[in-house]
């Protein structure tokens, strides 16, 4: 009888360690931004369609990312507020830019179409500040003479979690608009004056759909997906832009990728097609201590994207200056694993 | 009870209800937090803005050399009211960043008070932010 208990307790004793050690080989987790995560969720399945590896990625948020990866719950996060490398050496981590991608302003107002209505970035911080709360406010009309505006007010929509679609949206105000420059400044949570909080960019995609009236900011694919009305955002050089990937691209074509960190700003460049509002996404990893197989398997992904692994849709733009992969994964050199070892070689 | 009884009974009464009454006082009638997280980590880890972290973990290093300052505490809207701002020119980048809190100032007096203070940080590329740190009102 004891043996059989014996054997029975050693058998559970061996399947628990072998369920453990695949556990680790097998599935690796990331949380963050929700900008990338349409593109993140196509890049997964294919990753797992050809690899014995499960990846999850909770999109909670550019903030919630980082500090989940802060107290290493996560494997990797992904995050549009870039740190640079001063904050990223107080908290072990090592950072490199993933996909870049457009923030649009998105509107529900009815008989306009997509790209047809005009804004400033001054009038849209006017109407985020609340100076603006109609759309057939003079200022909005000048701007559209060809279109009939309705006495109709504007709903507000912001997001209420910690963002990186936020940090850059704000951060482009900020830099047209003196008065949001003085009063809130740039932020991935802000002390909003009006309007709806929603969380993740689906949120905000949600709620300008479903609400007439409403304005919001999203990542494009979003307002693609969601079949949200976009608008012509007047540039840097006094051009009105629609966003598309070739106006995305002529601003983050200005990244010149010096900083150790990688942190780019690309908002409010110039360009005469450059879009206002261009946010990259970067991905954490911690530098020491970390767990050599989970590690070996997340740097697998991550050069599998780079690979080419699969092609990437119309939205986002994706890292493959040559020159630019090759330092990044050089950065890689440096990881360690708990006992200090490199864990490449 | 007799009357020794009540009249301690009664000074001990006055006491408490001084102290408490003091406690009120100086505290500066301003919602602070319990959040005594000075490290770069825990203050991520507290749910802090990320982009000010670098900026409060300065901020905590510089009062502890200071010979102005004895102790800093942040205010549950240090976070939400934070200013910061970012601009590049010719490729450098400065963040500026404005925070506000309460310290405690290293005076001689019997009884210390938690002061309004603001603080400044600029933090030029991958730098340290550089600390400037202010009683509100004062002109230094």
């Amino acid at each position: 009888m004891i043996n059989i208990r014996s054997s029975f307790a050693a058998i559970l004793f061996f399947s628990m360690m072998i369920c453990q050690y695949t556990h680790a080989a097998t599935e690796i987790s990331g949380a963050g931004a929700t900008f990338p995560l349409p593109i993140l969720k196509q890049w997964i399945s294919g990753y797992e369609e050809n690899h014995s590896v499960k990846v999850s990625y909770l999109g909670l948020g550019s903030a919630e990312g980082i500090k989940r990866v802060t107290a290493r719950t996560v494997d990797f996060a992904v995050t549009d507020i870039g740190l640079t490398k001063s904050e990223l050496s107080q908290d072990d981590l090592l950072q490199f830019p993933l996909v870049a991608g457009g923030i649009t302003p998105v509107i529900n107002l009815p008989n306009v179409r997509a790209g047809e209505f005009k804004l400033t970035g001054k009038v849209l911080a006017d109407i985020y500040l609340g100076k603006i709360t109609f759309w057939d406010d003079s200022r909005i009309q000048s701007l559209n003479p060809s279109l009939l505006l309705t006495h109709l007010p504007i709903h507000v929509i912001h997001r209420k979690d910690g963002s990186g679609t936020t940090f850059t949206f704000s951060g482009y105000l900020s830099k047209v608009s003196d008065d949001w420059q003085k009063s809130l400044g740039m932020g991935s949570y802000l002390r909003w004056p009006i309007g709806e909080g929603q969380i993740g960019n689906e949120g905000i995609a949600k709620k300008v759909f479903e609400l007439e009236g409403a304005i919001g900011y999203v990542e494009y694919l979003y307002a693609e997906r969601f079949k949200l009305t976009t608008v012509s955002l007047q540039n840097k050089d006094g051009d009105f832009v629609i966003p598309n990937i070739d106006s995305f691209r002529q601003a983050f074509n200005q990244a010149s990728w010096k900083r150790p960190s990688y942190y780019e700003s690309l908002t409010n460049l110039p360009g005469s097609n450059s879009w206002p509002i261009v946010a990259i996404s970067y991905v954490l990893i911690h530098r020491t201590n970390n767990d050599r197989l989970e590690i070996i398997k997340t740097l697998d992904f991550f050069d599998w994207i780079f690979s080419g692994g699969k092609s990437i849709d119309g939205g986002y733009i994706s890292i493959s200056d040559p020159t630019l992969l090759r330092r990044i994964k050089s950065s890689w050199k440096v990881l360690t694993d708990s006992k200090g070892n490199p864990v490449l070689k | 009870m007799t009357k020794k009884h009540s009249l301690r009974l009664i000074t001990f009464s006055l006491l408490s209800c001084l102290t408490i009454f003091s406690q009120i006082v100086w505290s500066g009638g301003t919602a602070t937090t319990f959040r005594v997280s000075k490290d770069f980590k825990s203050l991520i880890i507290q749910g802090e803005r990320p982009e000010i972290v670098a900026c409060m973990t300065a901020t905590s290093r510089y009062v502890k050399k200071s010979m102005d300052y004895k102790e800093l505490r942040w205010l549950d809207s240090t976070s939400l009211s934070a200013i910061f701002n970012e601009n590049e020119n010719n490729g450098q980048l400065t963040r500026l960043i404005s925070l506000q809190a309460q310290a405690l100032l290293n005076t001689s007096n019997v009884f210390d008070s938690w002061t309004p203070v603001v603080i400044r940080c600029k933090q030029v590329d991958e730098g340290y932010p550089e600390v400037n740190l202010n009683v509100i009102g004062s002109s230094k």
